[in-house]
C-alpha cells in the first residue's frame, strides 16, 4: 500500500496503474514460466526427447523482447553531426563505400552527372578552330616554299648537292623579299656553301637577313660564310695581279707566296687561313710547280684543314692522277661523291688515274666516265670534262671515230655554256687531236678559227702526236704534256 | 613548386582547362563521380579535377591515358603549321604569323598539362600491379602507364613546362 504523499497526484497515479495494467506478463508469472521451461529442458535430457525446445526459447525470447518493445516510447532517429553528407548536409553518409566516405547516395548519384565545365567545353571548340584556321587559312599560305624545301633537303640528305642547290634556287625568285622565310633563305645559302660557293652563300644572307637576323644563334652559320667569302675574296685581290702577268715563271712563286703570308700576319685584319694556304697551292699550280711538290703541300693543306674543308679534295684528286697513284686518286674521288654524289668532276679527275698510270687503262676510264655522266644527271658543270676524257679514252683504245664523236658532244657542251676559251685549252687541243686522228678536215677547221679568233693556234706537239698511233699514245699519257 | 605549378598552369591555361574538361568527360563515360570541376585552381589539383579515384584498371587507364593522347594529338595538330612556318621556315607575316603565334603557344600549353595529376598515375599504378588484374591486361597497359606515371611527376615538377617551352625555343633559335 501506497504511503500518503502530499505531492500525490492522482491522474499520475492513474497512469502508472493503466500501465502497470497493460503489461502482458507479471514477475510472478514470468519466473513460473522459466521455471516450467527449465522443468521441461531438464525432462528433455532426461528422456532424450530433444523436440523444438530451441525454437521455443527463442520464441519465448523474442515474445520477451516484444514485450519489453512496447514498453519503450518510441524515439526520432537522428543522424549524428559528423555523419552527416558533406555536400548536401541533410543526408547520412554512404558508409557501404567505406567509413570515411563523405556523401550520401543521392549526392554520388548526382556527382556522376556533374555537368561539363563551360570553359573546358570552350577551350576545346577553340583548339578545333585553331586547327581548322591553322590547316585552311595559314598552311596553303607557304605551302610552296615548304613543298620545295622539303624536296632540297631530301636531294641534300641524298648527297645531290646540286639537285639541292636548283631546287632551293628556284623557289628564291617567287618569295617575298620584304618578308621572306628566313631559315628557307639560310637553308639555301647552306647548300650554296657546301659546293664551296661562300660568295653566293654570303650574298643570300645579305640580301635577305638583317644585322640583327645575323646575331641568332639559328644564322650564326651565315657570318661564317660571310668571313669565307671576305677572306676569299681578298687572297685572290691580293695575288691576281703577280699572276696575271704574261712574264711568269716558276721563280715568282716565293715572291707570290710572301704576298699571300703578308696577309695571313696582318693585324687589322683577319682572312681565313686555310684560303692562305689553299692560294700557295693555286700559286704553285698556276706557275708549273713540280707534281709531287704540289701533291705535298695538297697533302699538308689536308693534313690541316681536312675535317672542316674539302675544296682540295679535287685537287688532291687530280694531282693523284697525274702522278698515277690510283688508290689516292680513288680515296678522295669517293671523298667527294660521298659529299656530293652529282659531282661528275670527281669521276673526270679519277678516270685520268687510269690514263697516267703506268699501264693505261683505256676501258677502265670509260667505264668510270660513263658512270660519271649517269651521275652527274642534268647538271652540266662536268659535261665537257667527261666527254673530252671519253675521247682521250678513245683514243688510247685506238677508235678514233668515236673518239671524234666524243670530242664533238664535248665541243657542243662547251659551246653552251659561257665558260672562257682560254680556260679550255685543253679540250680545244683534244678536238683537234680526234679531228686529226680521224682525219675529219671540217672538224680540225672549225676548232682551229675558234683558237684563232682568240690568238691561239693548235701547238705543234698535237700536229706532230696525231701522225701515229704511239705519238698520240705518249700525247695524251704525259702529266705535262698539252692535254693535261 | 606548388606555387610555381600554379603559374605554369595559369601560363598555359589553354592545356590546363582542356585537361581538367577531358578528364571530367572520361569520369561522365565511366559514371565516375566528379567532387569538384573547378579546371583553374589554386592548389595541387590544378589542371585536374577532384573525382573519387576509378576502381577499375581499364577506367583508371582511361582516366591517365586519353587525355593525355587527346591532348597530344590536339597539340601536335594545332601547332604543326606554326611550327613549320616559325621555326622550320623562319617566316612571320601579319597576320598569319600571329595566329601562328598563338597556335604554336596552345600547342605547347597542350604537351605541358598532358600527363594526369600523381593520384590518379598512382592509383592507376596501384590497381594495375596489386590487385587480381589478368597478366595480358597487365602487359598491355604497362607501356601507356609507365609513361603516365612518369609524365605526372614531371609534370607536377614543372618538367613538362620546361622541356615543351626549351624544345620549342631550341629549335626556334637552332634549326
Amino acid at each position: 500500500m501506497k504511503e500518503f504523499d502530499e505531492n500525490f497526484n492522482p491522474t499520475e497515479e492513474s497512469e502508472e496503474l493503466t500501465a502497470e495494467a497493460e503489461q502482458p506478463v507479471s514477475l510472478e508469472e514470468e519466473l513460473e514460466s522459466i521455471k516450467d521451461m527449465f522443468q521441461t529442458e531438464l525432462d528433455n535430457a532426461m528422456y532424450g526427447e530433444a523436440d523444438d525446445s530451441e525454437a521455443d526459447i527463442a520464441e519465448y525470447y523474442n515474445d520477451s523482447d516484444e514485450a519489453d518493445g512496447e514498453n519503450e516510447p518510441e524515439e526520432e532517429y537522428t543522424v549524428p553531426e559528423e555523419d552527416l553528407c558533406e555536400c548536401c548536409g541533410e543526408k547520412e553518409r554512404d558508409k557501404s563505400l567505406g567509413d570515411d566516405y563523405p556523401y550520401c547516395n543521392d549526392c554520388r548519384e548526382l556527382m556522376k552527372k556533374y555537368p561539363l565545365g563551360f570553359k573546358g567545353i570552350a577551350t576545346l571548340i577553340a583548339v578545333l578552330v585553331l586547327i581548322v584556321v591553322s590547316v585552311l587559312y595559314v598552311f596553303p599560305q607557304n605551302l610552296t616554299v615548304l613543298s620545295t624545301s622539303l624536296t632540297a633537303d631530301e636531294y641534300i640528305s641524298q648527297g645531290k648537292l646540286y639537285s639541292g642547290l636548283y631546287t632551293y634556287y628556284s623557289a628564291l625568285s617567287s618569295i617575298d623579299k620584304e618578308n621572306p622565310p628566313k631559315k628557307f633563305v639560310a637553308r639555301c645559302a647552306k647548300a650554296f656553301a657546301g659546293l664551296n660557293d661562300y660568295i653566293d652563300a654570303s650574298y643570300l644572307a645579305e640580301t635577305y637577313l638583317t644585322e640583327a637576323d645575323l646575331r641568332l644563334p639559328a644564322y650564326k652559320e651565315l657570318n661564317t660564310y660571310k668571313f669565307k667569302s671576305e677572306s676569299l675574296q681578298a687572297v685572290e685581290n691580293a695575288i691576281y695581279e703577280p699572276l696575271s702577268k704574261t712574264d711568269r715563271s716558276e721563280e715568282d712563286i716565293d715572291d707570290i707566296i710572301a704576298i699571300l703570308d703578308s696577309l695571313a700576319e696582318q693585324e687589322d685584319a683577319e682572312y681565313d687561313p686555310f684560303y692562305i694556304d689553299y692560294y700557295k697551292y693555286v700559286v704553285m699550280h698556276t706557275l708549273g710547280a713540280d707534281l709531287t711538290e704540289q701533291f705535298d703541300k695538297l697533302a699538308e693543306i689536308d693534313e690541316k684543314y681536312g675535317d672542316t674543308e674539302w675544296i682540295h679534295y679535287y685537287d688532291l684528286c687530280n694531282a693523284a692522277a697525274l702522278l698515277g697513284h690510283i688508290d689516292t686518286a680513288e680515296i678522295y674521288f669517293n671523298k667527294i661523291i660521298k659529299i656530293n654524289a652529282e659531282d661528275g668532276s670527281a669521276y673526270a679527275y679519277y678516270a685520268n688515274a687510269y690514263r697516267y698510270s703506268e699501264t693505261p687503262d683505256a676501258d677502265k676510264m670509260l667505264e668510270i666516265v660513263n658512270k660519271g655522266l649517269e651521275a652527274q644527271g642534268n647538271y652540266s658543270y662536268a659535261t665537257s670534262d667527261l666527254y673530252r676524257t671519253q675521247a682521250l679514252a678513245y683514243l688510247l683504245k685506238g677508235d678514233t671515230d668515236k673518239a671524234l664523236e666524243s670530242a664533238g658532244t664535248m665541243y657542243s657542251a662547251i659551246s653552251a655554256s659561257n665558260y672562257s676559251v682560254s680556260n679550255l685549252f685543253e679540250s680545244l687541243y683534244t678536238y683537234a687531236l680526234c679531228a686529226l686522228a680521224a682525219d675529219d678536215t671540217e672538224a680540225y677547221k672549225n676548232v682551229t678559227e675558234l683558237l684563232k679568233y682568240n690568238k691561239y693556234e693548235v701547238p705543234d706537239e698535237v700536229i706532230k702526236a696525231a701522225k701515229s698511233e704511239t705519238g698520240i699514245v705518249n700525247l695524251i699519257t704525259d702529266p705535262e704534256g698539252v692535254l693535261s | 613548386m606548388t606555387t610555381l605549378y600554379i603559374i605554369t598552369r595559369f601560363l598555359t591555361f589553354p592545356g590546363a582547362l582542356l585537361r581538367g574538361f577531358l578528364e571530367q568527360l572520361i569520369c561522365r563515360i565511366h559514371k565516375n563521380p566528379v567532387e569538384d570541376n573547378r579546371y583553374l585552381r589554386r592548389d595541387e589539383l590544378c589542371s585536374h579535377i577532384e573525382h573519387e579515384f576509378m576502381p577499375k584498371p581499364w577506367s583508371s587507364f582511361a582516366i591517365c591515358f586519353f587525355p593525355m593522347l587527346i591532348q597530344l594529338i590536339l597539340g601536335f595538330l594545332v601547332s604543326i603549321t606554326a611550327a613549320i612556318d616559325l621555326l622550320y621556315l623562319g617566316v612571320f607575316s601579319w597576320p598569319v604569323g600571329l595566329i601562328d603565334l598563338v597556335c604554336l603557344w596552345v600547342g605547347v600549353s597542350l604537351s605541358v598539362n598532358c600527363f594526369p595529376s600523381i593520384e590518379d598515375a598512382i592509383n592507376l599504378f596501384g590497381i594495375l600491379y596489386h590487385s587480381d588484374t589478368s597478366i595480358p591486361l597487365k602487359i598491355l597497359l604497362t607501356p601507356g602507364t609507365l609513361i603516365c606515371y612518369a609524365g605526372a611527376y614531371l609534370e607536377r615538377y614543372c618538367i613538362t613546362f620546361l622541356t615543351s617551352v626549351g624544345i620549342t625555343l631550341v629549335l626556334a633559335l637552332a634549326v
